[in-house]
């Protein structure tokens, strides 16, 4: 059996937790300014329950075993209905649209200068074929007349 | 499934993506979003609540993360991860919200019963109010352990910290939301 290790020094110098308790609505009295967890282990009810619970959600423990602890019945339930709208949460992807928004939201040129001109793609479209035949055309009207001298 | 690429081996073929995006192939850009989109989508939808949001965030974190690609230093995953990871966590601290917002969601549903989806659709909502109620640390802890499945090793490894760090976090987290759910599910 695997138990978790809550000893080691971070877990008690965590800056991630500084935050607010959470309320529960029903036992909030509504006027008692907001409490800060202590950075520090307290005692909680029951915990000999909870440590199974967590190993169980850790993967550690069959659940027969969290069942066989005072509450153990009503926290599967509940962890199993939260685990089910996870698994929908999981299966979640992305909208295809906003591939595409990405892609238009990106600048042109950001890196347009890391490499020499005559380097880069040539996109083909038809102002761009125009542009070249006009170009070749222009060319050998020049040397042809250069030639013709 | 032997066709699956190892890590090892993504990590070399989004460099090679890389050095095409740098060399002036902006079009390259588009592998890694498809690549990774929707597992940072999820965890931003996990952590706002709002696909509006999430899509938001994404949308932000890609556009910083091409314009810093030069920048990348190792796995381009855990990079772009961190980004998105910040910006959900940002967005947590600035936002003052009163409810959640999957109202917006227009992904079709998946209950087979319009009393199965109206009680899941009442759950969904009692989580995302008791999520909010988590501080972003614990919430993004609990999002990445139990939504997105991640071992504590791999978060360890994204968000650069202790394996037991994590586990306190989750623990935390997972006893905030018994304590805000149990009454009217357990």
């Amino acid at each position: 059996m695997m138990y978790d290790d809550l000893s080691t020094p971070d877990d008690h110098s965590d800056p991630a937790l500084d935050f607010e308790l959470p309320r529960s609505k029903t036992s909030d009295t509504g006027s008692a300014p907001a409490r800060h967890l202590p950075d520090r282990e307290v005692p909680v009810p029951n915990s000999g329950a909870i440590s199974v619970l967590h190993q169980w959600l850790d993967g550690d423990v069959s659940v027969a075993i969290v069942r066989a602890s005072q509450g153990g019945n009503d926290a599967v339930d509940l962890w199993t209905k939260i685990h089910d709208e996870a698994e929908t949460l999981r299966s979640r992807t992305t909208p295809l649209y906003v591939h595409k928004r990405i892609m238009d939201s990106l600048p042109d040129d950001t890196y347009r200068g890391h490499h020499p001109w005559y380097k880069r793609s040539i996109p083909m479209n038809p102002a761009v074929l125009i542009a070249g035949a006009v170009a070749l055309f222009a060319i050998g009207v020049i040397v042809a007349q250069m030639v013709l001298k | 499934m032997t066709s699956e690429t190892s890590p090892v081996d993504q990590a070399d073929l989004d460099q090679e993506v890389i050095r095409r995006v740098l060399n002036g192939s902006r079009d390259a850009f588009e592998l890694l979003i498809v690549r990774y989109s929707d597992p940072l989508y999820r965890h931003a939808l996990g952590m706002t609540g709002s696909p509006d949001v999430a899509e938001d965030i994404l949308q932000q974190s890609f556009i910083k993360a091409y314009a810093h690609l030069s920048e990348v230093r190792g796995r381009f995953d855990a990079w772009v991860f961190r980004i998105v990871a910040n910006a959900c966590k940002d967005w947590l601290k600035n936002i003052r919200r009163s409810h959640i917002s999957y109202e917006e969601d227009d992904q079709p549903s998946s209950y087979s019963t319009p009393e199965e989806e109206l009680d899941r659709n009442e759950l969904r909502t009692d989580l995302e109010v008791a999520l909010a109620a988590l501080a972003p640390a614990l919430r993004e802890a609990f999002v990445m352990k139990h939504v997105e499945g991640r071992s504590y090793e791999e978060m360890a490894e994204l968000l650069r910290t202790t394996v037991g760090a994590l586990k306190m976090r989750v623990h935390r987290a997972r006893e905030a939301l018994q304590h805000l759910l149990e009454g009217k599910y357990a």
